[in-house]
């Protein structure tokens, strides 16, 4: 029996040694916890390192798509047509402005400093809500100097309010080649859908040249990596990247002087008119009316404007060069006169009476001239537009041969011209008729066919090429835009090799020199010094029109006007053909803007620079279509 | 100072203790230096150390039984000071937790745990050779339990967490039966999942399942957990040198200058370096027990077990966090991680450590 004492120091003992156990347990265990975390660095540090190494890499590592500068694109002098500029926006500081009141306020003073209303400065604010706060909200994109200015003087006011820089096509003639060079934009959804290379926000060419020749104009985005922070900011020094690759530039063969007299002898008319080197296809000046800035297109197009200029009744974003296809009218008489002379059906003494109408399947055909042209031989009727004389000779040829002879010539199917959108117009025939309106042919629109009125439908285009081809003495060179490199030209490419006998030549050229310089329909084309040859095409709009001079009809009810030929007479350099819609009379409307675009291209001071360019001989292989950009290697 | 004052400092601990803070500083400069808006860190913690050292001199210059002796005072205070913070503190990050007095911010909660430890100390010291009984289990938990529940109120649930080690160790030390502790054990066992139910927020959930299943929210609560392993991993064997860690200076790992200071440590120096800093903390905290086991008598053991519990599973806590085997909780790394009051508490915990160790048998 253990006394008090004793049994107390046996339980202070044991009390010890259970603390001393305890004591022992706890440090095990927390010597046990840290040397699993040793373990867990470990893992993660050494085993795993690499792969962590890489996620951390994968952080802060940002491809950032570099956007190529665009090729220029030049006229047949190196002349800019379209261009890259530098244009300001103004963008607001989204770190800055946070505060709603403050929002509000800012919006409130910028409103009228922009001329845009709150609501839609609020919108295109808010249209950054869900972007990183670093990234500035651009409100207004290519302001003038004036804005700048209005915003510089209220700049303490408003710090929140910054102007950037950012590169934007430019084309310094606008409207003049609106068509033809066509404008550019930010992809669409559907092509980014289409092409893995683009991304969101790349500029692509939308139509004409720039749509047309995109592969080239565009060139290659680099890439850059950039180091980010967590919340994606890039932060300045750029890693290895691959430097961007620019757009090649454009040559064309456009003559960009021929071109603003071309559009400005249009002043406020419609139409289209082509002005083309026979010898090789190569167009130098060709307009569309009304034509629209496509400048604006490099901006944000904001949706009134589309509505603005898509609800316009003059249809400006109607490419008439290439989509717009027209009755033909008079015009068409060459082509009937061919057909007849090659066909043998009739030649220059063959003599039709007119007396100002004729009948035809129980049916009076009118002649323009109500008084009628008496007797008249090929050259008269060429000269002096007789529709008699082509109802006749039109019948005796019957619809089958009139259009094999203009299938020959290349109506009824696009000419390959190197803008996209082109249409092949129609030739008229009984199978034509069948197949398009399920009906058969009726033998009086043979009569209206040989003076070009009925279901045929041609491009200015096309018309310019049965000019060519009599200026070329039959073969059809392919019409074309670009050229391989500057003051370069590639073989001429051969559309249709027509083929016209020495004496159909003969005829048809007297009668087109005749209708210029006799007492023809175009004798207001007449250019001193120069032999012009034309015909002259007016297209009845309003049937009742008979014994009514159309040119004092009022303007939706005028007859369309054309004007189709070639200079001059020996040595052809230049085919034409003009259309203008509702324009009147062929002659009266559309000869002179021939004659003022000839005068200027057959002008002493002008003529050394176009023969600046020298036609090269055929090379053995063909040549790149664009030479390469002057920034690339 | 006398040498006898001198000598009676334990200057092994303060050794270890300047080690691991020094490698929070260079951390410190390593992921701030230069990056906008975090300047002038390393500079304060520095500054902070500074008060720190003092604290823990004089903390080891006195004995450490005038310091239990004081115990029920400091106690008193702390749970004054507790409660005023709900009242006249700062609301920082929906938390009142801080005193703010001009530049100065103090955070009563860390200083509360040296009290506690103090009072614990002047409990079971006093109840040598008793078993623990449940009124003394009540004392315990009614100890713990006062600052804990005025913490919880702030709320700093972080804070209250490195609270339970006391308590546990308390229980453990104090001589409380094997079957008692199964009877908590169980009851704990049980109070869990209704604990779960009611007494968890849903983000408190979230961040339990996410350790659980760390692919569960990558861009969410699950972000900070991958961020910091990357930060870690990444750094590999050598880590990516001063002021190079990616992770940290480019903002992906979040805290990165408190609660995950280890991770943009690890990523800095690497294994080398991270596993060196772990073995001086394991050396740290096995030298607060070594330091109980020889201790003079009952009290030195206690508040030297109690200190090293209370770094030593604040610092398993958040080394857990940042390895992501544990859930995110908002646990500072002890002498490591950015912040003044945390430093300054633990210091003064080293100090009464140093002091119950310079009074020490010595064979």
């Amino acid at each position: 029996m253990l006394d008090y004492r004793e049994r107390k120091e046996l339980r202070d003992y044991l009390d010890e040694q259970r603390l001393n156990r305890r004591l022992l347990f706890v440090r095990v265990l927390f010597f046990l916890m840290f040397a699993a975390c040793l373990g867990g660095l470990y893992y993660l540090q050494v085993q795993e390192g690499e792969r962590y190494a890489a996620l951390a890499d994968s952080n802060r590592l940002r491809k950032v798509r570099i956007r190529p500068l665009r090729g220029n694109i030049f006229d047949r002098l190196n002349r800019p047509i379209a261009a890259n500029r530098t244009s300001l926006d103004v963008v607001l500081d989204r770190e800055k402005l946070r505060d709603p009141v403050r929002i509000s306020y800012v919006i409130q003073q910028l409103a009228p400093l922009l001329g845009m209303t709150e609501p839609t400065l609020r919108g295109r604010f808010d249209r950054y809500r869900s972007r990183p706060p670093f990234e500035p909200a651009i409100i207004k994109e290519d302001v003038d100097i004036g804005e700048i200015a209005r915003l510089e003087a209220r700049r303490y006011e408003i710090p929140e309010v910054l102007v950037t820089t950012e590169g934007r096509r430019y084309y310094p003639d606008g409207p003049a080649l609106a068509h033809v060079v066509g404008y550019v934009g930010e992809a669409s959804e559907g092509q980014l859908a289409v092409d893995p290379t683009m991304e969101m926000g790349d500029i692509i060419g939308k139509t004409g040249l720039e749509l047309a020749y995109d592969g080239t104009l565009r060139g290659h985005p680099g890439q850059q990596l950039v180091e980010v922070n967590s919340v994606g900011r890039p932060l300045g020094h750029s890693l290895v990247g691959q430097k961007p690759r620019p757009g090649n530039d454009l040559h064309l063969t456009l003559d960009i002087d021929l071109q603003r007299k071309l559009f400005a002898c249009f002043g406020e008319e419609s139409g289209a008119a082509v002005f083309m080197d026979p010898r090789n296809g190569e167009i130098l000046a060709m307009a569309s009316l009304p034509a629209f800035d496509p400048n604006r297109f490099a901006s944000r197009f904001s949706p009134g404007d589309w509505k603005m200029i898509g609800a316009d009744p003059a249809l400006p974003l109607l490419n008439r060069l290439v989509s717009g296809t027209f009755s033909p009218g008079s015009t068409f008489k060459l082509l009937v006169a061919i057909a007849a002379l090659e066909e043998g059906i009739a030649d220059e003494s063959t003599v039709v009476h007119c007396g100002g109408g004729a009948w035809f399947y129980g049916r009076r055909f009118g002649c323009w001239k109500k008084g009628g042209h008496g007797a008249v031989d090929l050259h008269r009727a060429i000269v002096e537009s007789c529709n008699v004389y082509f109802y006749t000779i039109g019948q005796r040829l019957g619809i089958e041969r009139i259009a094999k002879h203009a299938s020959a010539m290349g109506f009824g199917a696009p000419t390959g011209i190197d803008l996209p959108g082109e249409k092949g117009g129609i030739v008229p025939s009984p199978e034509w008729k069948l197949a398009a309106r399920g009906e058969p042919w009726y033998a009086g629109e043979t009569i209206s066919v040989s003076i070009g009125q009925g279901p045929m439908l041609v491009t200015a285009l096309q018309m310019a090429n049965m000019a060519a081809s009599v200026a070329n003495g039959g073969p059809i060179y392919k019409p074309r835009l670009a050229r391989p490199g500057p003051g370069m030209t590639a073989p001429a490419e051969l559309l249709h090799d027509v083929k016209l006998s020495v004496h159909t030549l003969a005829v048809i050229r007297r009668a087109m020199w005749g209708v210029v310089n006799e007492w023809g329909t175009g004798t207001r084309a007449r250019l001193p010094g120069v032999e012009v040859l034309g015909k002259t095409g007016t297209v009845q709009v309003f049937k009742a029109s008979a014994g009514v001079d159309s040119d004092k009809l009022d303007k939706p009810m005028r007859d369309h006007a054309w004007f189709v030929g070639y200079a001059p007479r020996e040595n052809p350099e230049i085919a034409f053909a003009v259309f203008v819609e509702h324009g009147g009379h062929g002659g009266s409307i559309s000869a002179p803007i021939v004659h003022d675009v000839l005068e200027l291209y057959f002008s002493h001071d002008r003529k050394p620079g176009l023969e600046l360019t020298p036609v090269l001989p055929p090379p053995q292989e063909t040549p790149p279509l664009v030479a390469r950009g002057p920034d690339s290697r | 100072m006398d040498r006898t004052l001198g000598r009676s400092i334990d200057w092994g601990t303060l050794a270890l203790a300047l080690l691991l803070a020094g490698a929070g500083i260079v951390t410190l400069y390593g992921s701030t230096a230069g990056v906008p808006g975090r300047s002038g860190l390393p500079q304060a913690q520095a500054m902070w150390l500074a008060i720190g050292v003092a604290a823990f001199l004089l903390a080891a210059a006195v004995d450490y039984h005038i310091w239990t002796d004081l115990a029920p005072l400091l106690y008193g205070l702390s749970v004054a000071s507790l409660a005023a913070v709900l009242f006249v503190g700062s609301r920082i990050a929906n938390t009142r937790a801080w005193f703010v007095i001009g530049s100065v911010r103090f955070q009563p909660s860390e200083a509360g745990k040296l009290a506690v430890v103090l009072m614990l100390g002047w409990l079971l010291s006093r109840r040598k050779g008793e078993k623990l009984g449940l009124s003394g289990l009540l004392m315990l938990g009614f100890i713990v339990g006062v600052p804990v529940a005025l913490i919880a109120l702030e709320p700093d649930m972080g804070t209250c967490l490195t609270y339970v080690p006391l308590f546990a160790a308390g229980v453990l030390l104090g001589g409380v039966r094997l079957r008692t502790l199964a009877i908590l054990g169980l009851a704990a066992a049980l109070a869990a999942p209704i604990a779960w139910q009611y007494g968890l927020k849903s983000y408190q959930k979230e961040r339990i399942l996410t350790v659980l299943q760390p692919q569960r929210d990558p861009e969410g609560v699950g972000y900070q957990v991958r961020q910091s392993r990357i930060a870690i991993g990444s750094g590999e064997l050598w880590g990516k040198g001063l002021r190079a860690g990616t992770q940290s200076r480019l903002q992906f790992l979040p805290h990165h200058h408190t609660d995950f200071i280890f991770s943009a440590l690890a990523e800095q120096w690497g294994f080398v370096g991270s596993a060196s800093v772990l073995v001086i903390y394991t050396a740290l905290i096995m030298w607060a027990f070594q330091t109980g086991r020889k201790a003079r008598d009952r009290l030195g053991l206690l508040l030297a077990v109690l200190i090293g519990s209370l770094l030593g599973f604040q610092a398993l806590i958040n080394l857990g966090m940042a390895l992501g085997a544990l859930p995110t909780i908002g646990v500072p790394l002890p002498l490591l991680s950015y912040g003044g009051s945390s430093i300054v508490a633990t210091m003064g915990a080293l100090g009464v450590l140093a002091s119950v160790r310079s009074r020490r048998f010595v064979n």
